[in-house]
């Protein structure tokens, strides 16, 4: 050993080294005497300090530890004692033992009996003043740290999470974690509580180490040590094994204490988990998966225990397969949500999806848009019934088998119109005169703020039904008397929740942007909640406005004024569009070039007199071309996909092999179907000048646009290029 | 694209009061003779936009100088013209313009001509 060797502290989690090292333990304090400071014996004191060197000091240190260690109670002699500082007040000493084992009994020693430098050399008589502290014992090593522990130090031990299943986090990435820590958890490791002894950390540690390996590292909490500790492995492997080896049973622990008596206690039925230490990062990744707050562990319970007058909740309003078929129509690809509607309010907009039917809410004003014709107002009516003689449950049942989204969503608005709610103070109710709905889709960490609907813009009883996921809704009182009363009810999905008197006017309701809720101590992560929320606009005057509904869907805009028609929905976009862009070539061949014609149409073509000008809207590859042509006349085609109308001038079109009748040009008309005259064009908006041509045909394409506004343009262009 | 289609081509850009006719800024231009089918001709002619002929012959000159040179008002009896017809006939059905595009004359909204296809689609916000 040189002077230049390198020691660090063993930390108290750390095994003990094995016993072919010496074990070294530093100690601390001033070993030099102290300065009398009474009876003016001062000065003869500083004069006899002179004799206190080194060599005294290691002397003295070297009869204490190495001869008389047995008085202070001390198991065994130090094999050498090292004076580290050179001069006075000499603070620091190493001392050296046989083994690390031999070091940390010493330790053990120092710091129960919370020995004093004066007490170290009153054992060996020396008469003079020391300090009266106790020894700081440090126990060292030469050995490297492991290298994932390197950032921890005796102020920041390391903090660990069982892996278990969290909100936010990925499944594989668990598992993953799970198979490749070398960290568990273990509880249950002693019975009783424990005695004073067990203060010592590093006893402690090597105490449970006798249960598991000597090799082990253990992670002790004073104030948990009842309830678990961690325990490091050398290896995932090992840490496998020994969950494998050690769950559900019961081990042995052994250890000598400071005197050298064995102990022997038997731990409780072990419970083992995984765990790893819980990094910043890691903490980040867990907050970053989503905005909004941490779930509360506040216990949110069922109406059923929450009385607030006026709040009904009934669950299961609406049947699975109801809810399947809404969320497809409410939540899938073709959502009802406004295109580009923006939803301002006075900070801002409002983050969730809002889709109102019926009548707008203006959330800037915090009021209903009551004259539909204004700007910003305009919205799709009501979904409304067309049952014929059917019952409502049968037109229900029948709009599920058939997948009509927007039946459903009618016969459920009908089915919460003829619900009669019950109110134990105030005898029946019912919500007859609902014209509006708000379609509203929360992802999770989305919320809403608390808020009272505004008296003047709706009336009593306010519907909530939940779709998809539950969540909890918060309800704050702001009733004079009781005011500050916070009570949380959490809203199963496919349940109906009514807000009516006290509830709907003197109690706030919010629902907390955040991932998770806490439901009954369990916390759940949230899903995606589509609400449908009915309630009744109000007029000037208070009294219910008249509803405007239909039962053409989907619903449409209902002023085609103020929201162009014109533009291509979505749907079609990604569904009519893009599909026959991408077909066009193959379609041309299976379809198109076959030349099967509607006999109606063709009819219509002949008889037209010779020299006409046709326009074909919606030509795709020129099926009709021919025929026109051969009819003496000239036609014009449009249609929306490029793709398609180059098929019309492609090779295959020009050739005369295999074409069927239908499709044959004869000869002195050749050029016109080497060269048809095609553009490309929306058949929302004909590029043809008004009363240009003679006919005008559309065959096929009606069935592509996706409303009814859209298929009366269409016909009124139609009529517009020929009138 | 044929002159005969270009007359009865319209820009429907929104705010657009008069579309029509659409001007022509032709990059390639051909010309394919075909038998002249003067029924057709002479039954499409009341239908047509005779100045927009006029026009599209004009700015088609430009590039094309075989193009015949029309009269700026269509006789009255013009059945009985035969080199009119033949030239109307030419015009209208045998001049392709292959690629370039086409103008509103409202609001110098260009519309593409590919491969003689003009794109006559317009932009959300056009409509």
């Amino acid at each position: 050993m040189t002077q230049t060797a390198t020691f660090r502290s063993i930390l108290a989690h750390e095994p003990i080294p094995s016993d072919d090292q010496h074990g070294y333990l530093h100690i601390q304090g001033a070993f030099c005497p102290k300065q009398q400071r009474r009876d003016g014996r001062e000065q003869q004191e500083e004069k006899q300090e002179s004799y206190w060197t080194v060599e005294t000091l290691q002397t003295a240190l070297s009869r204490v530890f190495q001869h008389n260690f047995a008085s202070l109670g001390f198991p065994m002699a130090a094999t050498q004692v090292e004076v580290l500082d050179t001069v006075a007040p000499f603070t620091k000493i190493r001392l050296i033992y046989e083994t690390p084992l031999q070091a940390l009994h010493v330790l053990v020693v120092i710091r129960q009996r919370k020995t004093t430098i004066q007490s170290l050399f009153q054992c060996i008589d020396l008469d003079e003043h020391f300090g009266s502290r106790p020894i700081q014992a440090t126990l060292l090593t030469q050995q490297p740290q492991l290298s994932d522990t390197i950032a921890w130090t005796r102020s920041s031990p390391p903090k660990f999470r069982r892996l278990l299943m969290r909100p936010g986090e990925s499944e594989t990435l668990l598992q993953e974690e799970r198979a490749t820590t070398r960290f568990v958890f273990v509880s249950n490791l002693l019975q009783n509580e424990h005695d004073a002894d067990w203060d010592e950390p590093f006893w402690v540690a090597q105490a449970i180490r006798s249960a598991f390996a000597v090799d082990v590292e253990v992670f002790v909490n004073h104030k948990s040590l009842s309830k678990y500790c961690h325990l490091g492995f050398r290896s995932a492997e090992e840490a496998q094994q020994a969950v494998a080896t050690y769950q559900g049973k019961q081990v042995e622990w052994k250890w000598a204490g400071a005197t050298g008596t064995e102990h022997s206690i038997t731990s409780g039925m072990l419970f083992l988990d995984y765990a790893s230490i819980t990094q910043r990062s890691r903490r980040r990744l867990v907050r970053g998966d989503g905005p909004g707050e941490p779930s509360r562990s506040e216990c949110t319970s069922l109406t059923a225990d929450v009385q607030i007058p006026g709040l009904v909740l009934i669950p299961d309003f609406v049947s699975p397969e109801e809810e399947a078929v809404l969320l497809a129509v409410l939540d899938g690809p073709h959502a009802p949500w406004a295109p580009a509607q923006n939803t301002p309010t006075e900070g801002g907009t409002v983050k969730r999806s809002v889709q109102h039917c019926g009548y707008v809410f203006d959330y800037r004003t915090a009021d209903v848009l009551r004259d539909r014709s204004n700007s910003g107002a305009d919205c799709p009516p009501m979904p409304a019934v067309d049952r014929g003689d059917k019952t409502l449950e049968e037109y229900l049942g029948e709009s599920v088998r058939e997948g009509c989204g927007w039946e459903v969503v009618a016969g459920v608005i009908e089915r919460v119109r003829r619900t009669t709610f019950s109110d134990e103070d105030d005898g029946e109710h019912s919500y007859k005169t609902i014209n509006q709905l708000t379609v509203n889709r929360y992802a999770p960490g989305e919320g809403i703020g608390s808020h009272v609907d505004t008296p003047s813009a709706f009336g009593d009883g306010l519907i909530s039904i939940s779709l998809g996921s539950g969540i909890v809704m918060e309800f704050n009182c702001v009733q004079e008397e009781t005011k500050g009363l916070r009570k949380q009810v959490f809203l199963p999905p496919r349940s109906l929740l009514l807000m009516s008197k006290e509830a709907r006017y003197s109690w706030e309701h919010m629902i907390v942007s955040r991932m998770t809720d806490t439901i009954d101590g369990e916390v759940v992560r949230r899903g995606t909640r589509v609400s449908l929320t009915l309630r009744t606009a109000l007029d000037k005057n208070g009294s219910p406005m008249a509803c405007v509904e239909s039962h053409s869907f989907p619903p449409c805009w209902g002023n085609p004024n103020l929201l162009s028609p014109l533009a291509t929905p979505d749907c079609e976009r990604n569904h009519v569009h893009a599909v026959y862009d991408a077909i066009a070539t193959q379609w041309h061949h299976t379809r198109g070039k076959r030349g099967v014609l509607w006999p109606g149409a063709t009819q219509f073509l002949q008889k037209l007199p010779p020299g006409s000008v046709v326009a074909d809207v919606g030509c795709g590859d020129g099926k009709y071309f021919p025929a026109i042509w051969e009819a003496g006349s000239y036609v014009i085609g449009t249609d929306i996909s490029l793709p398609l109308l180059e098929t019309a001038t492609s090779a295959a079109s020009l050739c005369d092999e295999g074409v069927p009748e239908s499709r044959r040009v004869s000869e002195p008309r050749r050029h016109l179907r080497n060269r048809p005259a095609i553009a490309v064009a929306d058949c929302m908006s004909v590029p043809l000048r008004t009363g240009s041509c003679d006919a005008a045909i559309c065959i096929a394409v009606m069935h592509h646009l996706s409303n009814e506004s859209r298929r009366r343009r269409c016909i009124e262009e139609l009529t517009e290029v020929c009138i | 694209m044929r002159l005969l289609t270009h007359n009865y081509l319209q820009s429907n850009v929104k705010g657009t009061e008069e579309g029509y006719p659409l001007g022509i800024v032709p990059e390639t231009v051909e010309i394919e003779k075909s038998p002249v089918d003067r029924e057709l001709l002479l039954s499409i002619l009341p239908k047509l936009n005779y100045d927009a002929v006029h026009q599209a012959v004009a700015q088609l000159r430009l590039h094309c100088s075989t193009l015949p040179k029309l009269p700026s008002t269509l006789p009255e009896n013009i059945s009985n013209d035969e080199n009119l017809v033949n030239d109307l006939y030419f015009v209208l059905f045998d001049v392709h313009v292959k690629n370039g595009c086409l103008v509103c004359p409202a609001t110098q909204r260009k519309f593409p001509i590919k491969d003689g296809i003009p794109n006559m689609i317009l932009h959300e916000d056009e409509i």
